[in-house]
């Protein structure tokens, strides 16, 4: 463990030492974003290639909804055991299925801080700025009301902004939360296991509205992100949102499909694309 | 219904030791209401105990009630009139004095729409003494009261969440039967095993939506529904807060009414409760839901068009017009609660809950389409977004209704909320503090801003709860 990791762990945490550093999990295929979890004191996420140990005293707190329509994903609520000083709230928002989208992380912050004006009944304390994390740019902005104070961190990960919202009750504190971000240890998206993250695959994307037409579904449109293998076959598909029976339905019908190879410098490649399934309006 | 009834209140009176202990702590908040429920100590991140107390329902008379502003002459001789087919009474073939409306049963919870929406007046929502316990007995009648109905407890229908076979029911079981009424010779069926569905946890329940400004709610535009949650989109990514509206199956435009939003229209939303709490067939919902041959009395549907005038209002409109109709009317052409006064702790208190992000759900404000009746597009305050969101284990019922799943409930609107007795779908609560914090359990959208509320100082607290008290 490094000294620095020690020593914010000591003063924010009472003399509580953070767990130690872990070895970072290595991104995989077939995970989903919502499959993370705290593992002996460590948050792990294998789609994002996130382990984040807690610090001692930190738990998982109440569990998020499920992932939303619009591909929004609560991935995990951290607080501390004993008195609730401040909480750390990881989210993801997938950029395929949010009906106002923004290109990047950096425009999901500055969304946010052009929001977080007086009339929010929030003050912007520090406005929104790109800063380095263990090696991983994130955009940031700094917040606060009501006694309150927010730091909003937000990074680009495998075809989702990936966010942490940091509150606590006095700056000192928000500050050392926010640096114990730098215990996190992040894995790679640039290698081979990591496919292409491609907002808009026009063959999927006709091919969702035949099946639309033909399903003719009522509600809400259902989101689905498909892995497509180099060779084009539809390798992994995570239905975001449905009732059970729709997703089991969809899953075994979008496992059928394969497209053409999606070449990258001629070569084919893996990609990750997102489809959706709905009503026809 | 008259305000001398509904504007008793069931808060508890708080210990005169407790009382001066609070005062030190929350003298500042307490000149915005006159009854408060009894304090509670919530966890400070001190790790003290701050006490800070729920002001309780507002007294004084009912702010809600009225008509819409901008009505002409016979819209608001419709609304006068139709709010008076609002307060029918209902018997089974009309025939018993002060009972004329035709049509109760052979199932029901009540005998009249005002007897459950009556608080804070005619419209509103559960009141004080609840009417369910005297029209159990009425004319004859001899239902038991079910276990989870009390005299000063919520108005409350059942539903049950699985068959006996195992299948998704949801639907309404109503309380009561018209068995033994001396209305209804020769009828002779049961009410529902209630304390067999309680014993199988089978059995959920919901209060009445209180009913005033619903007009402008309906003429929002889908668009501007929409918008409003847009606008909203950072703010709700950096608090856990996603939702989706619900949709007609038959258009797929935004449903908005009841608790959640399962209901299209205010005609839609009177047509359902008039058969299914009143068992009143309509034009809407013409078939009786107890099909026993020895309890069908009347034609149906049993409320209808009106082809001769049988009353005699000054809105033609309102006598030829069926129940339904009216009670659309009554509804469309109320206006919206009016909040108490501003303060500067209400000032306060609004932008704690904008900054801890109850906004982000509770949307402030939205804006109707030019209106029909008003010649103007409306700007106004229901403080919500009128999405269903998923609000966790704790509040889920198990009910299915379009695409609203069993743990997903529509923001309910906090207007009028400063003079409510009953919160939350069932009533199972009357202090806000309990409602607050119900909002967080495992699978909530709304635990990151329950957080921020017990992350609060006690003042920041106590002003949040003053400025919902005076909504």
């Amino acid at each position: 463990m490094r000294l620095t990791t020690v020593l914010a762990a000591v003063v924010l945490f009472a003399g509580a030492a953070a767990v130690a550093a872990p070895a970072p999990v290595a991104p995989t295929s077939d995970a989903d974003p919502e499959d993370g979890a705290v593992r002996d004191g460590v948050y792990e996420n294998a789609y994002f290639g996130l382990s984040l140990p807690l610090a001692q005293g930190w738990v998982k707190g109440l569990d998020g909804p499920l992932p939303s329509t619009r591909g929004y994903y609560v991935l995990a609520n951290l607080t501390p055991a004993e008195v609730p000083t401040a909480t750390m709230l990881i989210a993801a928002q997938d950029l395929f299925f949010e009906p106002t989208p923004v290109a990047n992380a950096a425009e999901a912050v500055q969304r946010f801080a052009v929001s977080a004006g007086p009339a929010s009944g929030l003050t912007l304390s520090e406005p929104p700025r790109q800063v380095m994390i263990a090696d991983i740019v994130f955009s940031r902005v700094d917040y606060e009301g009501a006694g309150l104070y927010h730091t909003l961190l937000a990074t680009d990960r495998r075809c989702h902004v990936l966010s942490f919202a940091l509150t606590a009750r006095d700056p000192e504190a928000l500050d050392r939360l926010a640096r114990s971000l730098d215990d996190a240890r992040w894995t790679s998206t640039a290698d081979e296991a990591v496919p292409l993250c491609v907002r808009q695959q026009p063959a999927a994307e006709r091919r969702a509205r035949a099946l639309s037409a033909a399903l003719a579904p009522s509600g809400e449109p259902v989101p689905v992100r498909l892995i497509i293998a180099a060779d084009g076959r539809v390798q992994h598909v995570h239905v975001i949102s449905a009732p059970q029976a729709t997703a089991e339905l969809l899953t075994l019908t979008l496992a059928r499909w394969a497209f053409g190879p999606y070449l990258r410098n001629g070569q084919p490649i893996a990609i990750e694309t997102g489809v959706t399934i709905g009503p026809l309006r | 219904m008259t305000s001398s009834r509904t504007s008793r209140r069931i808060a508890p009176r708080r210990s005169a030791r407790k009382l001066a202990g609070l005062m030190v702590l929350a003298a500042p908040f307490l000149a915005v209401t006159s009854h408060a429920q009894a304090p509670q100590a919530t966890p400070s991140p001190q790790g003290a105990q701050s006490l800070v107390v729920d002001p309780g329902p507002r007294g004084g008379p009912p702010d809600a009630g009225g008509s819409l502003n901008g009505l002409g002459t016979l819209d608001l001789n419709l609304f006068n009139a139709a709010k008076v087919r609002f307060q029918e009474i209902d018997s089974v073939s009309g025939g018993i004095s002060g009972e004329t409306g035709v049509g109760l049963g052979p199932r029901f919870n009540l005998n009249g729409c005002a007897g459950c929406h009556a608080q804070p007046t005619i419209g509103g929502t559960s009141p004080a003494i609840n009417p369910e316990f005297a029209v159990a007995t009425l004319d004859g009648a001899r239902n038991t009261i079910p276990p989870f109905i009390s005299l000063h407890g919520p108005v409350r229908e059942a539903r049950f969440v699985l068959n006996p076979d195992g299948t998704p029911d949801g639907g309404v079981h109503d309380l009561f039967v018209i068995t033994g009424r001396s209305d209804a010779t020769g009828c002779n069926i049961q009410q529902p095993d209630f304390a067999d569905a309680l014993r199988q946890n089978n059995v959920i329940f919901r209060i009445p939506t209180p009913t005033f400004g619903l007009g402008l709610v309906e003429n929002v535009p889908d668009s501007n529904l929409i918008n409003a949650v847009n606008s909203e989109a950072g703010l709700r990514q950096s608090l856990g807060i996603s939702g989706q509206f619900n949709r007609s199956g038959n258009d797929g435009t935004i449903t908005r009414f009841g608790w959640k939003a399962q209901n299209k229209s205010l005609l839609m939303f009177a047509g359902e409760a008039y058969n299914v709490e009143q068992g009143v067939t309509n034009e809407l919902f013409p078939d009786e839901r107890e099909t026993n041959a020895n309890c069908q009395f009347n034609a149906l549907p049993e409320d209808s068009t009106n082809v001769t005038l049988t009353t005699e209002s000054n809105s033609p409109a309102s006598d030829y017009s069926s129940d339904i109709v009216n009670f659309a009317a009554f509804m469309r052409l109320s206006a919206p609660p009016a909040p108490a006064p501003a303060t500067p702790v209400t000032m306060a208190g609004r932008g704690v809950f904008l900054s801890i992000g109850c906004n982000g759900c509770h949307v402030v404000q939205q804006t109707t389409a030019v209106s029909t009746f008003t010649n103007q597009a409306t700007t106004f305050q229901p403080f919500s977004d009128f999405a269903v969101h998923s609000m966790g284990q704790g509040l889920a019922d198990g009910i299915t209704q379009g695409n609203a799943s069993g743990n997903q409930f529509r923001t309910a609107p906090l207007w009028g909320l400063g003079q409510r007795l009953f919160l939350l779908h069932d009533g199972r609560t009357g202090d806000l503090i309990v409602a607050i914090e119900a909002h967080a359990s495992n699978g909530s959208e709304a635990n990151q801003v329950i957080a921020n509320f017990n992350m609060l100082p006690a003042m920041q607290k106590q002003a949040l709860l003053d400025f919902l008290r005076s909504l």
